[in-house]
C-alpha cells in the first residue's frame, strides 16, 4: 500500500511538472514583453507614461528577463516549487496571496455545486432506471442532454431572472454571506449533475442486467432493494472516476460563472489576468489547476479500494500516467 | 396424481415480443412435479428449457410473457402472479440456483451478508441473528470455516466455493422447490460432482423437490428420477431416467443419446496413425522440460507449465486433459510459440524455437494454426466468411484473388458448408457453422499441425458430435497433426491417440487413449474418470 502511495505521489508531481513546463513554454512564446506591461502599470495604464528603453531594460534584468531561456525556466521552476511563486504584474501583490484571497469564494460554490450535482445526478439517475412509467422515464432520460447542452451562461441569466428579478429570493450579484453563492451553486451544478446523471443512470441499467440481480431477485428482493441494494453501489464505481475529471468542469465552470455573478474569485481572477497578460498569476493558475486535478484523481483512486474489495488485493501504480489531468 | 404434485404446469405457453414481433418459445409444455422429487428438464440451446425455469418463478425476461395454460403451485395459481405476489415466494418457497457462480454474486457485498440476505427478506430476522444463520448455512453449503468466509468478498472463493454459496443462499429458506439452472456446467468436472453431491444431501434432508436444468444427458440421468426432453419449444419425451437412457422412444432423444460423448460407447472416430514409429522426422512438436512462469501482480510467480516434455507424432492427435488451471491453454500456446517458455526447448518439425528470429517464426506460422474454443469471439461478426478465410492466404500472399476463391469455396465443400455461405457474414451463422468457418480458416494454408483449444465446449451436445466428425475426417484425409485441448475427457478419448492429463502445470499421465482409460496410473487421472457423468449408466 505505501509503495502504490509513493508511486501514485510520483506520478502526480510528473503530471505538475508537466502542467509547468508546458505554461512556461506558450507563456515564453506569446509575443508580448512583461517589463513593458509592468512600465506601463497594466494593460489599463495609461499610455502616456511611456518608460525609456533604459529604464525597460533595468527592469528586465531586475526580473531576469534578459537571461537565457533555460536559466529563466530553472529559476522559475525551483521558485514554484518553493513556494515563491512571484508577483502580479497588476497588483504587484505575491501570486500565492491573490491564490489565497480569491479561492475561497470559488471553494464555497464549487463544493455546493458538487454536492447539488452529485445528489441531483444520482437521484435523476436512479428515478430514471427505476421507474416503469414509459413518460416520466422518457422525461428522466433526455433531461440529461438537455442539461449539458445547455450554455451555463444562459442557465445563469435565467436563474438570476427568475429567484432574484422575479421572485427575489436571492440576491443576483456580488460576493455578500452565503445567500450569494447558492444561484452560482446551481449554475455550476445544472452541467455536472447532467453528466453524473448519465453516467450513473447508464451503468445502473448495465448493473441491472448483472446476473447477480438476477439472484438478488430470486432471494426475494424488491425491484427498489434490488436496485439500491445490489446495483448501486456497483454502479456508482464509473461516478467516482468521473467527479475527479469533472472537477475540470466546475473550475472552468466558475469562469464563465464568476463573471456572469459579478463575483470576486478564482474564475474572476483567471480572466483578469490573461486578459493583463499577468504572467506571474496565469502560471500560478496552471499549477494550482494542475494541483487541485491530481490531488482529486489521488483521492479518487484511494477511494476505489473502499467501494470494491476486488481492487485492494491488488493496489499497485498503475503502469502508464495518468494523462487525463495534465 | 394431481392433488399431490408440488408443481403442477398445464399447457403452458410463453412467447416473447421483440421489435413489435411476437415470437412463441414455448408451445404448451405440461409436467408435474411431486414433493421432494427431482426432475431434470434436458434440451439444446433454444428448446425453451431456461424459459420455462425463469416463468416458474416468475422471472421471464421483461419482454417475455405467458401466453398460454397455467402454473400452480403448492395449491397457488400463480400463473397471473404480479411482481409483489412472486416476492413472498421467490426465496422463501422456491430456490433458484443459478448458472454461473462466477458472476451471480454481488462482487461488492460480503458472502455473509449476501447469503444473510433472503432471512432478513423472509423471516425478519435481526442483523446478527441473520448473520449467525448464515455462517450456520455456509458450514451446511459445505465450505470449511464458515466463519472466515462470511467475512470474505467473492472474488476470494474458487468457482466451486462460490457455488456452495449459492446453493446454501437458494436453501436458506428451506425452500420446497429449488430450481437450479446449469447449476455446474461453468466448473470443472471433479468439482461439479462434489456440488451435484452436496446438493441432492441437502434437498433429501429437507425434502425439498429439485428442477435441474441441464443440456448434459449425463448429468441429468445421473441425478433425476425423472427426465423431460424439450426442443424447440415442447416436450419431446419424458419418463423415468433409466427408461429414457435404455429406451429412447424419440428421435431426438436417441440423436441426443447418440451425440452425448460420455453416454456413447467409446468410438471410433480416430483414423490410424500415418507415421508409427519414433524416429525423429516423425514427431512434429518435441518439447523438452519446458516450463512457464508468470509473474503475479501481488508480486511472486505462477508456474503456469511446470517442466513438461512430450512430443507429438506425424498425423496423430494428442489430447491434453485437464481442468482450469491446469495450464493446458498455456502448453497450447507455447507450442505455437504466441507465447515463449521460461526454460526449456520446444522444436518444431526438429527445429528450434528459441533460435527462431520473427521472420522464422512467421514462416512457422504457416505450419501450425489453431481453433478457438468459442467461434463466437473468434470471427470477425461484421467479416464475410470468404474474408476470414482468406486472411490467411493474403497475409502469406498464396496466389491470385482468383486462385483464392477457388480456394475458399474448395474450404468450405471441405467442412460441408455450402459454397454460397462465403457471401454471408459471420454475424449470421450458428455457432456449429462458425466453428466450420474458423476450421475453414485454419487448414487454408494446409497446416501439418492443427491446436484445438475446447473447439466443441460452446456448442450443443448435437453440434459438437459433427464437428468432430469432421476433425477426424480432415485428419483422416489430410493427415494433419492435431493437439486436441480439452476439459470432457470423453470428447479427448472419441478422438485422441494418446493422452496428456495435466494438474497445476504439471504432466501427471501421458500414455495411449485406452491405457489411460482403462488402466490409470495416476490417482489424479482416476479422480477424472470417477467424475464423468453418467458412467455408471453405459457400464
Amino acid at each position: 500500500m505505501s509503495r502504490y502511495l509513493t508511486g501514485r505521489i510520483g506520478q502526480a508531481i510528473v503530471v505538475v511538472w508537466a502542467a509547468f513546463t508546458l505554461a512556461f513554454i506558450i507563456l515564453y512564446l506569446m509575443p508580448s514583453d512583461p517589463a513593458q506591461i509592468i512600465a506601463s502599470g497594466g494593460l489599463q495604464g495609461d499610455a502616456g507614461s511611456e518608460a525609456s528603453e533604459q529604464q525597460l531594460d533595468e527592469l528586465r534584468a531586475q526580473m531576469g528577463l534578459d537571461q537565457p531561456v533555460v536559466v529563466q525556466y530553472v529559476t522559475r521552476l525551483i521558485d514554484t516549487a518553493t513556494g515563491n511563486w512571484g508577483t502580479s504584474y497588476q497588483t504587484g501583490r505575491p501570486v500565492t496571496e491573490m491564490l489565497a484571497d480569491n479561492l475561497p469564494p470559488t471553494f464555497a460554490i464549487a463544493v455546493q455545486g458538487l454536492l447539488i450535482a452529485v445528489v441531483v445526478g444520482m437521484l435523476l439517475g436512479f428515478v430514471a432506471t427505476y421507474t416503469r412509467f414509459g413518460p416520466l422515464r422518457q422525461l428522466l432520460y433526455s433531461l440529461p442532454s438537455v442539461g449539458a447542452s445547455i450554455p451555463t451562461f444562459w442557465s445563469a441569466l435565467l436563474l438570476i431572472q427568475v429567484f432574484s428579478f422575479s421572485l427575489r429570493l436571492l440576491p443576483a450579484f456580488g460576493n455578500d454571506g452565503w445567500t450569494s453563492t447558492i444561484l452560482p451553486a446551481i449554475a455550476l451544478a445544472i452541467p455536472v449533475s447532467a453528466i453524473i446523471a448519465q453516467v450513473f443512470g447508464k451503468s445502473l441499467r448495465t448493473m441491472m442486467a448483472e446476473p447477480f440481480l438476477d439472484t438478488a431477485r430470486a432471494k426475494g428482493a424488491s425491484r427498489l432493494r434490488a436496485m439500491a441494494v445490489h446495483a448501486a453501489r456497483n454502479a456508482l464505481l464509473p461516478v467516482l472516476t468521473m467527479v475527479g475529471m469533472l472537477l475540470g468542469a466546475l473550475l472552468s465552470g466558475a469562469v464563465v460563472i464568476e463573471t456572469v455573478f459579478g463575483r470576486q474569485g478564482f474564475g474572476r481572477m483567471t480572466v483578469e489576468a490573461v486578459n493583463a497578460q499577468d504572467i506571474p498569476v496565469v502560471m500560478g493558475v496552471v499549477v494550482f489547476s494542475a494541483i487541485v486535478f491530481v490531488v482529486a484523481t489521488l483521492v479518487v483512486d484511494l477511494l476505489y479500494p473502499l467501494l470494491d474489495p476486488r481492487i485492494r488485493q491488488t493496489l499497485r501504480p498503475p503502469r502508464r500516467l495518468l494523462v487525463k489531468a495534465a | 396424481m394431481i392433488t399431490s404434485s408440488l408443481l403442477s404446469v398445464r399447457d403452458l405457453r410463453i412467447s416473447y415480443t421483440s421489435r413489435g414481433v411476437i415470437r412463441e418459445a414455448v408451445h404448451g409444455v405440461s409436467f408435474d412435479i411431486a414433493a421432494g422429487e427431482v426432475v431434470a428438464i434436458v434440451g439444446e440451446s433454444g428448446s425453451g428449457k431456461t424459459t420455462v425455469a425463469q416463468s416458474l418463478i416468475g422471472m421471464l425476461a421483461h419482454n417475455g410473457a405467458i401466453t398460454g395454460g397455467s402454473i400452480e403451485f403448492d395449491g397457488l395459481n400463480v400463473t397471473r402472479f404480479g411482481d409483489r405476489a412472486w416476492r413472498g415466494l421467490r426465496g422463501e418457497s422456491i430456490g433458484l440456483v443459478p448458472q454461473d457462480p462466477t458472476v451471480s454474486l454481488n462482487p461488492v457485498m460480503k458472502i455473509g451478508s449476501q447469503v444473510a440476505e433472503p432471512l432478513r427478506i423472509h423471516r425478519n430476522m435481526s442483523k446478527s441473528d441473520a448473520a449467525q444463520e448464515a455462517v450456520r448455512i455456509l458450514r451446511e453449503a459445505g465450505l470449511s470455516d464458515p466463519e472466515a468466509r462470511a467475512e470474505q468478498y467473492p472474488h476470494q472463493l474458487s468457482g466451486g466455493m462460490r457455488q456452495r454459496v449459492l446453493i446454501g443462499m437458494a436453501l436458506a429458506c428451506t425452500p420446497r422447490l429449488v430450481i437450479a439452472d446449469e447449476p455446474t456446467s461453468a466448473l470443472d468436472v471433479t468439482v461439479q460432482r462434489h456440488i451435484l453431491d452436496h446438493i441432492d444431501e441437502l434437498i433429501s434432508v429437507h425434502d425439498t423437490a429439485m428442477l435441474l436444468i441441464t443440456h448434459d444427458l449425463a448429468v441429468a440421468a445421473d441425478r433425476a428420477q425423472r427426465l423431460i426432453v424439450m426442443s424447440r419449444g415442447e416436450i419431446v419425451e419424458e419418463g423415468r431416467a433409466d427408461d429414457i437412457l435404455s429406451r429412447p422412444g424419440h428421435p431426438y432423444t436417441q440423436k441426443l443419446l447418440a451425440a452425448a460423448p460420455s453416454l456413447s460407447t467409446p468410438s471410433v472416430r480416430r483414423p490410424p496413425v500415418l507415421a508409427e514409429g519414433s524416429s525423429a522426422d516423425d514427431r512434429v512438436v518435441r518439447l523438452e522440460h519446458v516450463t512457464k512462469q508468470f509473474a503475479l501482480p501481488a508480486g511472486g510467480t505462477l508456474t503456469a507449465v511446470d517442466d513438461v516434455s512430450l512430443d507429438i507424432r506425424r498425423g496423430e492427435t494428442l489430447g491434453v486433459v485437464g481442468e482450469s488451471g491446469s495450464g493446458k491453454s498455456t502448453l497450447a500456446r507455447i507450442v505455437l510459440q504466441l507465447e515463449k517458455q521460461t526454460s526449456g526447448e520446444v522444436f518444431i518439425d526438429g527445429e528450434r524455437m528459441s533460435e527462431q528470429g520473427t521472420r522464422g517464426l512467421r514462416a512457422l506460422r504457416r505450419r501450425m494454426q489453431v481453433v478457438y474454443q468459442n467461434p463466437y469471439a473468434s470471427l470477425d461478426p461484421r467479416y464475410t466468411v470468404s474474408a476470414i478465410i482468406e486472411e490467411p492466404l493474403r497475409a502469406f500472399r498464396v496466389g491470385s484473388r482468383r486462385d483464392q476463391r477457388t480456394r475458399v469455396v474448395e474450404l468450405l465443400d471441405r467442412v460441408s458448408l455450402p459454397a454460397d455461405t462465403a457471401r454471408r457474414r459471420a454475424e449470421e451463422l450458428s455457432g456449429g457453422q462458425r466453428q466450420r468457418v474458423a476450421i475453414a480458416r485454419a487448414l487454408a494454408l494446409s497446416p501439418e499441425l492443427l491446436v484445438c483449444d475446447e473447439p466443441t465446449s460452446a456448442l450443443d451436445v448435437s453440434v459438437q458430435a459433427q464437428v468432430l466428425d469432421l476433425l477426424t475426417e480432415l485428419q483422416q484425409d489430410l493427415g494433419v497433426t492435431m493437439l486436441f485441448i480439452s476439459h470432457d475427457l470423453a470428447v479427448v478419448r472419441q478422438l485422441s491417440h494418446r493422452v496428456a492429463v495435466m494438474q497445476f502445470g504439471v504432466l501427471r499421465e501421458l500414455g495411449e487413449v485406452e491405457q489411460i482409460f482403462s488402466d490409470p496410473t495416476h490417482p489424479y487421472t482416476r479422480e477424472l474418470l470417477a467424475a464423468i457423468p453418467g458412467k455408471e449408466l453405459v457400464a
